[in-house]
């Protein structure tokens, strides 16, 4: 890696990145650095000063507290994959963290960062919309919360502002109506997704739907809620046919591109399919359905 | 000594089991690591503990480091290059352009197939990322940055980067500069009989054909290409440690671009970490290394970056090719026809024996006895870096190994006949070698049913047949595709009547020393990148002359201290220098004898080789024996006066004939109908690479090469755009199988000696990268093929796989086969 | 690839736009990531120019120096730039040649190229003002013909479309909120600059 010089801050505590973010020129923010470093590596970023947030202890959490699943700045892609926080509860993060990238990349690599990175084929965003999750950032004016579907703008541009320093993502804890999926299809180990697709269904004492989110990954500038199938779902019973439209509705609304992982129509295609499998699975894991093959394979 | 060595006789110097393996009660396997023992490697250890010698791991005194100035445009005339603001920097000692080079007659350098590549672009730039400038400083860091500051001016032109368009009337011309050039048409090539090959077509009940590409892929080694150039003016030496699959080969055409004798030339290839085929050819990197080590008077590295790998150096395939087979009702094949459009890139640089500009594409007919074939092919420039490297095969083998056994597939779909029948129909009976195809190969030895019964065996073949049936009937979500490939392969170029590399012969060679205290030396001219030559060629000399393994240390890659060879590709470093280690070590025991029976007091007529205790006695009289280290101490002691000391042997071993290794492999896949991901359920390989040196070494070549077969077949592909942006230029989207993507191999073997080797080897490392291809693509198109499909382009991606399904009808919905239990308060689903 | 657009412009008529738009420094400020644009000789050298900062636009600056150093037909100009989204900011030095200015039509064309980090670019881009329809504001008409090479080009159409419409939608926006100062101009100033070029 034969990066241009830059300079390098090391803040151990939020309260000193946040004054060096602020009295820095253009500063940049290093975590996991599986982003970060590639640019550096291939000189599309030239950051003058880097503010490493790695020695910031306080940010290295993964825990369930005040009705949230709070997953830290420094929480690792690896860390949700083998944390006992993320079980059948918080299905889709149990489903999303294996799938990201590769084991490398997962030790290294952070929930946060890949949020802040705002790649539309990143599989966090879609998660975190899934959940209606919220992004907390830490700024010279203090701490704020944003709502997931208010953070991604385009590819990689964010409405995080440049002195702002996010410490941690988080989602409400689930109630035990609640089941959550994410599906990914990608070529390899390695490979972003082809297209992804996160949901979560919440269910009425009835067994009917009472709210759903699905987020999705690699279809659109940025992962992209697929607000007409949630809509579509609530106040319904799942049936096979309901979820079928659902996927068809969320096709409907993706806006992929034809690109090295597969032409527009494959892409939204897929969106259909793993919306159907994801929402058989979310319901399952919310102990309102089995679902069963008619024929094994 | 004047006497010949033993003459090779594979057949009885060494014996099998019925399963035709090695057999420690014969003669393979005496527990001093001689043939047939899995030996473990020598090279492991500093590999394994972080103590391998790569090129970048060299430092010297007063190094400096180079980075090359990249054009970003595919095509353009350079107006103006400007240094002086890198020249400016601290740590910046010098901006080469070509001008420079120019000074010293360095500014091009020939290709192996006799074209002329600019080592820095001279007027115009003819592919994408092509090398325009270069950077010295006193860090690699800092010559990056210089890097950033040459101002290039272009004037850019169009490009072409499709072969076939490349070859129409009004393409951009890519080779303005040569005189007689005045399309992107290189050359054209057929081979075998065309009018035979017509009638029999005119004729046959049936035939079929197909298009397939054979993609651009890159070797991809994991270790990039690189130099550490010292030039050495007290002495007026250049030595160049680089990455290079073939030193001696390198050393002379260094001598011939610097002008700087040969023997003032050495050429040192530490590890190297992979090769492929990609470390064959000069690059423009080396030279500029060399060139500025030579000016600045300093020793000057250059290492790759892995996107500079990727996007320049040799790429292997790129075959766009149309196969036809004529055959009977009852799928007896009379006929194979075959076109090819060949990119070659920007500079005719494929790295083939000269006599063979498409490389040997002709063995084709594979393992079948086919009486008509005719093949054509027609190679064009392009914007496209340059390349047509043999990766992990014997030149274009690949290639054709692939058209045959898809066209076989083809042809049994068409017939509705097994694909295991209709080969067995058509193989080249064992009792028929040695044989000689229609094109002219001289194939050794074979016995092609035996490897394909074993495999189906292996592969519990029948049942999964019936499987894919239960599957289409009941309208499954996923389907069964059983794919075979039955290959033979040419190898161990070559004889030097047939093939030379820029005029050298394509011989190799071998030097053992047996020294005082009784361990042995062999240097060979070959180099390894990960084959296991320390090994396996010790244990060549440790089967000949009853030696233990570990006392014989195998040295390679250093053009000072090494006889002449022309390295490792091809699966030729067996078959070529594996033999020439085995006639220096005959040679080496021949003249042992004599001091055997100077040390055992008896005539020279008296004494006996045994190979089973490795040891010489006297006839008759068992116990009066002595081992070839016991006599090493009286060849330098006590040398009979008829002798010279010492005991040494060199042979330089030019091959009868070419090497035929080949096998069967079946593979078995179930296709996800909703999404069309594919997955591996089987994958059985059984391979006959004659007899086995290191059965453990040759199934770790196996497995290696599977995998790259399965990264063929499934992910790789050099992409452009239409402006010649390398679009898959680098590990996010140049996509390599990792261990996740790679099924649980089934291996077996066969062992059909080659009759003229002399331990009737064969070279293994390439037939999995070789032969697996079609086995896969076989299986995806068999899952399809009650459906009509016939062919599915490789890289065999869920997409491309989708798309098929999709297009006859095939592909599934989730809700397909779904239904929901919603326990027995609810409701049903399904109102 | 290509690009083109349109935007609106309540308020300001044509020719104030375009007295606006044909001042370098009012489309540096206007432009986010633009260091500087200046007029380049043979002598120019990217790495000393020092630009001279806070210079005056309208309504402040003088209106003889506004006409003086607006675009002038045939005349190339350095540009540095550095655009782009997250930590990808590549910064390009940029040359930009005005082809034509027809000051009857408010039609400005100009061809440049530049290159950072392993990429490069070319372009011919072009825009005209056209009265609004039903307002006494402007209508300027944007087209550009990129072609990109290299490291950047490698990312795909997937990242370089977006962007590439927010740096000119960013562009726009602020440049309106420049000529809501302007429209605070007298036109006589405006018009007596027009008369200059
Ligand atoms: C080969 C490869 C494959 C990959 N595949 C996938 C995949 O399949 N799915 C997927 O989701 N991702 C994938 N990634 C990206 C990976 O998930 C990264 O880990 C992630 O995008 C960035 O996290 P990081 O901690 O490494 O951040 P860094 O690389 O350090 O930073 C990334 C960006 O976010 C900013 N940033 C980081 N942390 C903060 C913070 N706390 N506050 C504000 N800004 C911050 C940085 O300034 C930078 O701009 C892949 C990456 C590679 C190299």
């Amino acid at each position: 890696m034969k990066s241009a010089p830059f300079e390098h801050h090391e803040p151990t505590t939020v309260d000193e990145a946040v004054s060096l973010l602020e009295s820095l020129d253009d500063p940049t923010i290093l975590a996991g650095g599986q982003s970060l470093v590639p640019m550096l590596r291939f000189r599309l970023a030239n950051p003058d000063v880097v503010v490493d947030i790695n020695g910031i202890d306080s940010l290295d959490y993964l825990r369930e507290e005040d009705g949230h699943l709070r997953v830290g700045a420094l929480a690792r892609h690896a860390d949700v994959a083998e944390s006992d926080v993320i079980d059948e509860k918080y299905g889709s993060f149990a489903d999303a963290a294996p799938l990201v990238a590769d084991p490398q990349i997962r030790n290294r690599g952070t929930v946060v960062g890949s949020v802040a990175q705002a790649d539309p084929k990143g599989d966090w965003g879609s998660v975190l919309l899934a959940h209606e999750g919220e992004v907390v950032a830490r700024g010279p004016d203090g701490e704020r919360a944003i709502p997931a579907e208010e953070f991604f703008l385009l590819p990689y541009d964010t409405t995080l502002g440049e002195d702002e320093l996010i410490t941690e993502v988080r989602v409400p804890t689930p109630s035990p109506n609640e089941g959550s999926a994410y599906h990914k299809l990608k070529r390899k180990t390695g490979d972003y997704a082809m297209a992804g697709v996160g949901v979560r269904l919440t269910f009425n004492d009835d067994g009917t739907i009472e709210s759903a989110g699905i987020g999705m990954t690699a279809v659109d500038i940025t992962n992209a809620r697929a607000t007409d199938a949630e809509e579509h779902l609530e106040g319904e019973r799942p049936s096979p046919d309901l979820f079928a439209a659902a996927g068809e509705l969320a096709a409907e609304q993706s806006n992929p591109e034809s690109d090295e992982h597969g032409g527009a129509d494959y892409k939204a295609r897929m969106v259909d399919v793993l919306t159907q499998r994801a929402l058989g699975d979310a319901a399952e894991r919310a102990g309102t359905v089995t679902v069963k093959r008619r024929v094994t394979q | 000594m004047s006497s010949e060595p033993d003459t090779p006789d594979a057949e009885t110097e060494y014996q099998h089991d019925e399963d035709g393996g090695p057999d420690p009660e014969k003669h393979c396997g005496h527990g001093r690591g001689g043939m047939g023992e899995e030996v473990t490697r020598k090279e492991d250890k500093r590999f394994i503990t972080g103590r391998g010698n790569y090129v970048d791991d060299i430092k010297k005194p007063g190094m400096l480091h180079c980075e090359i100035v990249r054009s970003p445009h595919a095509h353009a005339r350079i107006e103006n290059i400007d240094g002086s603001r890198a020249e400016a920097m601290d740590d910046v000692v010098a901006v080469l352009t070509a001008d420079d080079l120019l000074e010293h007659d360095l500014a091009t350098m020939p290709t192996l197939m006799d074209d002329t590549q600019d080592v820095l672009v001279n007027e115009k730039v003819k592919f994408q990322s092509q090398e325009v400038a270069a950077v010295i400083a006193t860090d690699r860091y800092t010559a990056k940055d210089g890097a950033q500051k040459v101002e290039v001016e272009y004037d850019v032109l169009d490009p072409v980067v499709d072969a076939a368009e490349a070859l129409e009337e009004d393409a951009p011309l890519v080779r303005d500069e040569l005189d007689d050039q005045e399309d992107n048409h290189i050359f054209d090539w057929d081979t075998g009989d065309k009018e035979a090959t017509e009638a029999v077509f005119d004729e046959a009940d049936v035939t079929v054909e197909e298009d397939m590409l054979y993609q651009r892929l890159h070797p991809a080694p994991i270790e990039t290409c690189g130099a550490v150039a010292d030039w050495d003016p007290g002495m007026d030496k250049m030595t160049v440690h680089m990455t290079s699959q073939a030193p001696h080969a390198h050393r002379t055409l260094f001598s011939q671009v610097s002008g700087i004798p040969e023997h003032k030339v050495r050429i040192v290839s530490p590890d190297v970490g992979g090769g492929f085929g990609n470390k064959v050819p000069i690059y423009p990197g080396y030279v500029v290394a060399a060139a500025a080590s030579y000016v600045l008077e300093q020793p000057v590295k250059w290492i790759e970056e892995r996107s500079e790998n990727i996007q320049t150096t040799g790429f292997a395939r790129d075959y766009d090719m149309t196969g036809e087979l004529a055959a009977t009702e009852d799928g007896m094949i009379e006929g194979v026809k075959v076109d090819v459009l060949a990119n070659h890139g920007a500079y005719n640089a494929a790295a083939q024996p000269s006599k063979f500009p498409a490389g040997f594409f002709n063995i084709f007919t594979g393992s079948y006895d086919i009486e008509a074939a005719y093949g054509s092919l027609t190679a064009a420039f392009t914007n496209t870096a340059p390349g047509g490297v043999a990766y992990r095969c014997s030149f274009r083998v690949t290639e054709a190994v692939y058209l045959i056994e898809r066209m076989v597939k083809v042809l049994a779909d068409e017939l509705e006949m097994d694909p295991a029948e209709i080969r067995r129909k058509n193989f080249i009976p064992s009792d028929a070698f040695p044989y000689e195809s229609a094109t002219g190969w001289n194939y050794d030895s074979g016995d092609y049913e035996k490897a394909l019964d074993k495999a189906l065996e292996m592969a519990d073949y029948e049942h999964y047949r019936e499987e894919q049936q239960r599957r289409i009937a009941e309208d499954a979500d996923k389907l069964i595709g059983i794919g075979i490939s039955s290959f033979t392969e040419v190898v161990g170029a070559g004889p030097g009547k047939q093939c030379d590399i820029a005029g050298i012969e394509m011989f190799d060679s071998a030097d053992l020393r047996v020294n005082p205290t009784g361990n042995a030396v062999l240097r060979v001219g070959v180099q390894t990148q990960g084959q296991g030559h320390e090994t396996t060629f010790a244990q060549i000399v440790a089967e000949e002359l009853g030696m233990d393994v570990d006392n014989i240390s195998v040295e390679h890659g250093d053009t000072d201290t090494e006889p002449y060879g022309l390295g490792t590709y091809g699966s030729r470093s067996t078959p070529v220098a594996g033999a020439a280690a085995a006639v220096a070590a005959r040679k080496v025991r021949d003249k042992a004898k004599s001091i055997a029976a100077n040390e055992l007091e008896a005539a020279e007529e008296d004494i006996e080789w045994d190979r089973e205790s490795g040891e010489f006695h006297v006839a008759g009289a068992p116990d009066r024996s002595i081992t070839i280290t016991e006599i090493a101490a009286g060849a330098y002691m006590n040398h009979p006066g008829d002798e010279e000391p010492g005991l040494e042997a060199v042979n330089y071993y030019d091959p009868p004939e070419m090497t035929y290794p080949f096998g069967s492999y079946i593979v078995i896949v179930e296709v996800d109908r909703e999404t069309g991901e594919v997955e591996f359920e089987k994958f059985v390989a059984v391979d006959d690479c004659g007899n086995r040196i290191n059965p453990m070494i040759i199934e770790g070549q196996i497995h290696g090469g599977l995998a790259q077969g399965i990264g063929t077949a499934m992910l790789e592909k050099v992409t452009y755009d239409d402006n010649g942006n390398v679009t898959g230029g680098d590990f996010m989207n140049y996509l390599l199988p990792t261990a996740n993507e790679i099924p649980n191999f089934e291996t077996g073997h066969t062992v059909t000696p080659s009759p003229h080797h002399p331990i009737g080897a064969k070279g293994v490392g390439e037939s999995p990268t070789v032969g697996s291809p079609p086995a896969i693509v076989n299986a995806v198109v068999d899952a399809m093929s009650h459906a009509g499909v016939s062919h599915v382009e490789m890289p065999m991606t869920p997409d491309v796989v989708w798309e098929t399904l999709d297009d006859v009808g095939l592909s599934h919905q989730p809700a397909h086969n779904v239904e929901f239990d919603l326990g027995d308060d609810a409701e049903p689903a399904d109102d | 690839m290509e690009f083109d657009g349109e935007f609106e412009l309540d308020g300001v008529p044509p020719e104030k736009a375009w007295v606006v738009l044909s001042d370098p420094v009012a489309v540096r400020d206007s432009l986010k990531g633009c260091q500087y644009i200046t007029p380049m000789d043979d002598s120019f050298e990217w790495d000393s120019f020092e630009p001279e900062e806070d210079v005056p636009t309208l309504p402040e600056a003088e209106a003889d120096d506004v006409a003086s150093r607006a675009f002038r037909t045939g005349q190339k100009y350095a540009a540095l730039m550095q655009v782009g989204v997250g930590s990808v900011k590549p910064k390009f030095e940029t040359t930009v040649t005005i082809d034509d200015r027809d000051e009857e039509d408010f039609e400005m064309t100009a061809t440049g190229s530049g290159s950072a980090s392993g990429s490069s670019f070319s372009m011919e881009s072009g825009m005209r003002i056209h009265p609004q329809e039903d307002g006494d504001g402007s209508r300027i008409e944007w087209w550009t013909e990129a072609d990109i090479s290299g490291r950047i080009a490698q990312l795909g159409g997937r990242v370089i479309n977006p962007v590439a419409n927010k740096i000119v939608n960013n562009f726009f926006t602020s440049i309106e909120s420049q000529m809501t100062d302007v429209e605070e101009t007298d036109s006589g100033v405006t018009d007596r600059i027009r008369g200059m070029f």
